[in-house]
């Protein structure tokens, strides 16, 4: 059997890389109408003609420069394995800005197939490209697709495997003038680079010399093993960049930029690009559309009422469905109840699996309606211009524009997840930027934490549910740029860094995008509810069960029955009584176990927020995933309530809990907010920074938001009760 | 006898779940070495790695 092809698939940011690969592998990576969604490779593999391939999905790169770790990811793929072809997926709608990558692919002489995307919008806008020209000029196959769609897959795949075949894994570096100066220190560097065998065993030496013009850092940092070349050739890089500044009055970067870029133009203007309709008649909807979405003044306004008309639809349409599957739970309960004999067992699987897992698969009509508005925003290109405008405002917190995106993806527009959302900060170019980012975003309403402001806005604000969302989601940003405004002017302070961010065209989203999308996340949800909940929960259940009351104990509670049961006649005070002392009997046991034992421990300082010893061990548990709060109050209140008829819903007895006012709500809606993420977005935390880093997250944003929960505890009680 | 039976099923369940989730803590660190901290997150574009076959 024949070794598989490897295909590599690069591309800029939001080119359509990954919905091509999904396209072509029968994949679901996520994808999102805005750039930076793909921050690591991705692999599939697929049978073509015959032929094994393995297609890599390569982060999104607007050079191979190591400005940024997406653009290094690519690059290390791209060098360190060398695919047998790469698949350069260009926007063809914005042609000139990704022919640089191109360039650059054959500058490293890299095999290469140009993928021109979105055709279909190249031709709504009236354009027309001469791909045989194109290809003639680049003198490189070149394919037209459509990666909505997926046409033109199969003519990528056949042409890429044909090209493979033909080049044999050969690298054909290009050679472009940069003028006099430039080209004279590129010749003398080469000269050293290939004397001393320099970093050629992995790549072209006039692309290495190209790189130290142009201060590649990882280059230079690599390059630095040998100290002797290394001194020779950055003494030169310095020499050349002092003799541009002097006469050019430009870095050597700018040059090798400018040059390329007039490559580009050189090519388009031998009649690759034309338009087929004049100027007055191209009707650019994007523009028209911008010139209302990202105006100064209405764009800020609408995107809050698109947000308050998001949780304001999710509200209403979800309340139906959300009876629906309450009513299911309670069935499974009582079922569960008539069927297992009364023991531990019985209580594993009422208290432990059914109303811990149950109380967060109750939430999934309203997850569902949210990730259905969520993709259709993302989808459709809005989330880049909500980036966008947030640029204005993030400037002033220390905060950089493309801070917006790893803040949204963490639930900055509620119901995302801070793992990805942390990731995405490699798309920022400052570490101090990126580290204000990624200490910040586990602020905003993660999918997790949605169930968690769901129950306690359903139980102790009924009537202003969407209001309440809306004002959360509003909290949680607030505290995020305060709180990076805070770290930005005293543990982590610097300069901000320029922004310039691409704005995609607009696009219609297709039905089966969005319900793809919104499944996968939906699916997601149910599924974490399914292995970590539920393993969570039955631990939790464990802790909360044992080791049980000590025999003395029970024999007191075992003796009150027996005196109501002589003492009483009345057979419905009788049974009220029984109900009482069982109920009694149950808190008592729940309290003497170990997980009571923990939460009663913190109980003196958590009482200062209004929290009490059951409220302890969910947000103790939180820890592990922020829906465990809501199992384990399920659990917690289930065992507590000893009545299995009693059909209350998880926040019907909350709401009827003497333990709970709106004020210790709001308290610990402040706090679930703020405090320490959970234990997996530390762990990537401490990835993308450091251990001391993520350690100080989960310190800092735990005393903030016990400080404020305790503040808004003891203010309103006080004041309004 | 039925207590005892009552009790070392729920026992073993919590045992099995307890290795479980031992063994779910060790990927999530085992992981965070190669890339993608855990997959099955919602919206986490990590998650299906390593899954695709057309």
């Amino acid at each position: 059997m024949s070794h598989a092809t490897t295909i590599a698939l690069a591309g800029n940011p939001n080119s359509g890389k990954t919905t091509l690969f999904n396209s072509i592998t029968g994949a679901r990576q996520h994808v999102g109408n805005y750039p930076g969604i793909t921050v690591e490779r991705k692999e599939g593999t697929l049978n073509h003609q015959g032929q094994q391939v393995k297609l890599i999905d390569l982060p999104g790169a607007y050079s191979l420069s190591a400005y940024s770790q997406e653009e290094l990811v690519a690059r290390n793929v791209l060098v360190g394995e060398r695919p047998d072809i790469v698949v350069d997926i260009v926007d063809a709608t914005t042609l000139e800005r990704h022919l640089y990558l191109a360039i650059q692919f054959f500058e490293l002489g890299i095999p290469l197939v140009l993928a021109l995307n979105m055709m279909d919008a190249v031709r709504k806008q009236g354009l027309n490209i001469d791909r045989e020209k194109l290809s003639a000029l680049l003198n490189c196959p070149v394919v037209e697709t459509i990666g909505r769609t997926g046409a033109g897959k199969e003519e990528l795949l056949t042409e890429a495997l044909k090209q493979a075949r033909a080049r044999d894994g050969l690298w054909q570096p290009l050679q472009i003038s940069y003028g006099a100066d430039i080209d004279q220190a590129i010749d003398l560097m080469t000269c050293i680079i290939n004397e001393g065998q320099h970093l050629t065993d992995t790549y072209p030496a006039r692309w290495v010399a190209l790189k130290y013009l142009e201060n590649d850092e990882e280059i230079i940092r690599i390059g630095r093993s040998n100290n002797e070349i290394a001194e020779r050739l950055e003494r030169q890089a310095l020499k050349t960049k002092e003799h541009c500044l002097a006469t050019l009055n430009m870095t050597p970067e700018a040059i090798i930029a400018d040059y390329r870029y007039g490559m580009i133009n050189s090519i388009l203007r031998q009649g690759v690009l034309t338009e087929t309709k004049t100027q007055e008649q191209r009707i650019d909807t994007t523009a028209a559309i911008d010139r209302i979405l990202v105006n100064r003044m209405f764009g800020p306004v609408i995107m809050i009422a698109i947000l308050y008309l998001m949780f304001q639809v999710t509200f209403t349409l979800g309340e139906i469905p959300m009876g629906w599957l309450e009513s299911f739970f309670g069935f499974l309960s009582e079922t569960a109840t008539a069927v297992i004999p009364d023991g531990f067992v019985q209580s594993l699987v009422v208290s432990g699996i059914i109303d811990g897992v149950g109380g967060v698969m109750g939430f999934v009509p309203l997850i569902f309606i949210m990730f259905l508005m969520i993709s259709f925003l993302e989808d459709s290109g809005y989330m880049a211009r909500v980036a966008y405008m947030l640029d204005r405002v993030l400037r002033i917190f220390g905060l950089h524009g493309y801070s917006a995106m790893p803040f949204i993806i963490s639930g900055g527009i509620a119901g995302g997840c801070a793992v990805p959302g942390i990731m995405a900060t490699r798309t920022l170019r400052s570490p101090k930027e990126k580290l204000a980012t990624l200490l910040t975003a586990p602020f905003m309403s993660c999918g997790a934490k949605l169930p968690v402001f769901l129950l306690l806005v359903a139980a102790f604000f009924p009537h202003s549910q969407a209001q309440m969302m809306f004002m959360i989601t509003l909290v949680a940003w607030l505290m995020a740029l305060l709180v990076a405004k805070f770290v930005r002017s005293t543990v982590i302070k610097g300069e901000s860094t320029p922004f310039v961010m691409e704005l995609p065209p607009y696009r219609m989203p297709t039905l089966r995008g969005i319900l793809m999308h919104t499944w996968e996340r939906t699916w997601h949800y149910i599924r974490k509810a399914g292995t970590v909940i539920l393993a969570v929960s039955i631990l939790l259940w464990a802790a909360m069960t044992f080791p049980g009351l000590p025999e003395s104990q029970t024999a007191q509670f075992a003796a009150q029955r027996s005196a109501a049961e002589t003492a009483i006649t009345d057979a419905t005070l009788l049974e009220a009584t029984l109900s009482d002392i069982d109920n009694r009997e149950g808190q008592t046991a729940l309290r003497h176990s170990i997980a009571g034992r923990v939460g009663s421990l913190l109980e003196p300082v958590s009482q200062m927020a209004g929290f009490d010893w059951r409220t302890n061990i969910a947000l103790v548990g939180g820890f592990a995933a922020k829906e465990v709060i809501v199992s384990t109050f399920g659990t917690a209140y289930s065992l507590g309530d000893v009545d299995p008829e009693d059909a209350e819903t998880l926040s019907e007895r909350l709401a009827n809990s003497p333990d709970w006012n709106r004020f210790t709500a709001l308290a610990m809606i402040i706090f679930v907010m703020l405090y320490a993420p959970c234990f997996v977005t530390v762990v990537t935390m401490a990835k993308e920074s450091s251990w001391r880093w993520a350690l100080f997250a989960t310190s800092f944003n735990t005393v903030l938001g016990f400080v404020l929960a305790t503040l808004v505890y003891q203010v309103g009680t006080r004041l309004f009760l | 006898m039925y207590q005892a039976l009552d009790l070392s099923i729920a026992l073993t369940i919590v045992l099995i779940t307890a290795i479980y989730s031992a063994y779910g803590i060790y990927r999530v660190f085992k992981h965070s070495k190669t890339g993608c901290s855990s997959g099955g997150c919602a919206g986490c574009p990590c998650s299906g790695q390593n899954s695709l076959q057309k």
